[in-house]
């Protein structure tokens, strides 16, 4: 009976570190942890779980610690983030994060110069998807040429009050470090996207991009002239 | 009962005595006679709760099956993407940062540190606050490191210039800040010069306000214990265990090794769920405010700034990531009020106020509180009196 009542002091500790261990370690397989993290991240994953391991190790070791009801609770809260790592498993920021996050197209730092990054100018010229950001980063750089972007789509009244009730924003979060730092990247789109589209669908848009003026702001456009729903990519998100 | 009342029981001669050349063996006496001894194996009775415990208990629990109930409503699920994305960003840090103070609390003396410190508490307080450039830290792996070096007998105000620089002095910091900004190195420059002077001014003012009464968590009596702990096991102040001498460390390196590794468990144990209530608090935030708020106050003079300020608070970003953020809002927002966010985020935040509670007596937080938020506060105002304008 002793042994029972001794068992939570003697193992809380290992299991809880043994069960945040496997969540990290259930991240790295298939690269799941980019649903959450920039990929460089991956290196302080593993040392993180590295660490994880010693810690079980010299918990396993350790005389067993008090289990009253103060640690019962941190066991509690320790639980929870490995809770919503289960339940937000596959999913991404959708248009109910776009509308909480948009400031407005100098989130992305719209640059004037034509000069793109080596990764761009090839995309660009393999007749392959154009990066939203790079739509965003350098819109003169595309101005006038036919391109095809893959985003999420949301439709704002403000968007349809200020450029046309038919446009609508495909938009794609830009990590910087974390999902909770994601900054939406965005291009307005107008025509070519039906509007019984749910908001939050994937959208491969193709057509002209021609950039407008407001304000001494290049707000990038495209005039869609094919859209398809398309599925979710394999990086949602960009970095 | 720890070793000292043991030791007082059984007769044994406290580790503050004479022959400290054998403390090892006695307290080794304690532990086997411990295990053996029915007397003291004795449970004692089974306290009951205080209604405090038992209703911090069923929130957690309510957290839970809440979570369980409504994770596949939209709401839900972005706020548990980015509650899991800011606990596995601090996670790592956290992990290096409390096997760190496990490696300083067993491989670092009292005696050494004192020795290789500057003399002059001013001088001193200089200098931590700028140590972040060679021990590059985020505010979620300082906390540990300074929970430790406090124990270690480090000076409360170069422990607060360390704890408030070491985030925002350093070159990582430096070099994401003049990425957001397009390569403005001012931008970064103001935002490193400010973070030090605040930092260098909140500790120094933390050193004079508590210069008679303690702001660490643990009492003279256990600076004390601690003191005569060192001599005979690696426990000290901020032992999350705080089991002196019922727990000893073997000796050499292995040992020593294992030891610090045992420190950096309790500390990461300690400190890991306030940083996961703070995250549930920021996703929360994150999820539920809308940013476009505030945009439509670049006109007003301080309110800007200070709902600035109050955001950095709510979202508990990395400093290595919040100018990113704060870039987001050029055009709409001055540098000042952009500058606002920079500065508190690191040195003060949701995430950050819970964790102090493991280092500072709560009179102490809130000192450090108020002289944070005021010192940033008017460096913004200086700022915005200087005439830097929308950039």
């Amino acid at each position: 009976m002793k042994l029972v009542r001794d068992l939570p002091a003697r193992f809380w500790r290992p299991l809880l570190l043994g069960a945040w261990t496997c969540a990290l370690g259930s991240l790295l397989p298939g690269r799941a942890y980019l649903n959450y993290l920039r990929p460089e991240f991956v290196v302080l994953l593993v040392l993180g779980l590295l660490v994880l391991l010693v810690f079980i190790f010299s918990a396993i070791n350790a005389r067993p610690k008090a289990f009253d009801l103060d640690q019962a609770t941190r066991v509690l809260i320790l639980i929870l983030p490995l809770a919503c790592l289960c339940m937000a498993r596959g999913t991404t920021l959708d248009a109910n994060a776009f509308q909480h996050r948009w400031t407005g197209m100098a989130g992305i730092n719209g640059r004037s110069d034509t000069v793109m990054d080596d990764e761009t100018r090839n995309a660009s010229g393999s007749g392959e998807d154009i990066p939203l950001i790079s739509l965003c980063r350098w819109p003169k750089a595309y101005a006038e040429s036919t391109v095809t972007v893959v985003g999420m789509l949301h439709r704002d009244p403000k968007i349809a009050a200020q450029f046309g009730a038919n446009t609508c924003v495909l938009f794609r979060f830009v990590i910087n470090c974390c999902v909770a730092d994601a900054v939406p990247a965005a291009i307005i789109v107008d025509n070519g996207i039906p509007c019984d589209w749910p908001e939050s669908t994937w959208v491969r848009a193709s057509g002209r991009f021609a950039p407008r003026n407001e304000s001494d702001r290049l707000i990038p456009f495209l005039h869609a002239t094919r859209a398809k729903q398309a599925p979710k990519p394999q990086q949602p998100y960009l970095y | 009962m720890n070793a000292q009342d043991m030791a007082k029981t059984k007769n044994i001669p406290s580790s503050g005595a004479k022959n400290n050349n054998q403390p090892l063996e006695w307290a080794r006496d304690i532990r086997v006679n411990a295990w053996h001894d029915p007397v003291m194996l004795q449970p004692e009775p089974m306290p009951v709760p205080p209604l405090g415990k038992s209703v911090k208990f069923l929130l957690a629990l309510l957290a839970l099956a809440g979570l369980c109930f409504f994770g596949d409503r939209p709401g839900v699920r972005s706020f548990s993407i980015v509650f899991v994305s800011i606990v596995l960003e601090a996670l790592p840090f956290m992990l290096v940062g409390a096997c760190v103070g496990g490696l300083i609390e067993v491989f670092v003396s009292r005696e050494h540190l004192t020795a290789h410190l500057p003399r002059r508490p001013w001088a001193m307080t200089c200098l931590a606050a700028a140590m972040g450039i060679v021990f590059p830290v985020c505010e979620c792996a300082v906390v540990p490191v300074v929970r430790r070096l406090t124990g270690k007998g480090l000076p409360l105000a170069a422990a607060v210039a360390y704890l408030l620089g070491g985030p925002i002095v350093n070159p990582i910091v430096a070099a994401s800040t003049m990425l957001a900004y397009k390569m403005d190195w001012w931008v970064a420059a103001i935002r490193l010069l400010c973070g030090y002077a605040i930092a260098v001014f909140v500790a120094l003012a933390m050193g004079r306000l508590f210069a008679h009464r303690s702001a660490l968590l643990v009492s003279p009596g256990m600076r004390k214990h601690a003191q005569d702990d060192q001599k005979t096991a690696a426990h000290g102040i901020g032992c999350a265990c705080c089991e002196h001498g019922a727990q000893l460390v073997p000796t050499g390196l292995i040992g020593k090794l294992v030891g610090a590794f045992r420190h950096a468990s309790d500390d990461f144990m300690a400190v890991a769920h306030y940083l996961v209530i703070g995250a549930a608090v920021a996703a929360l935030a994150q999820t539920l405010v809308d940013r476009r708020l505030f945009l439509g106050l670049s006109a007003l003079p301080i309110l800007p700034s200070i709902l600035m300020m109050g955001l950095a608070i709510l979202l508990n970003l990395c400093s290595e990531a919040d100018a990113f953020i704060a870039a987001s809002f050029r055009g709409f927002l001055s540098l000042p009020a952009q500058m606002a966010f920079m500065l508190t985020g690191p040195m003060f935040d949701l995430k950050l106020l819970l964790m102090y509670q493991t280092v500072f007596s709560k009179r102490a937080i809130i000192a450090l509180s108020g002289l944070i938020l005021l010192s940033v506060l008017v460096v913004v105002a200086g700022l915005e009196m200087l005439g830097m304008g929308m950039l």
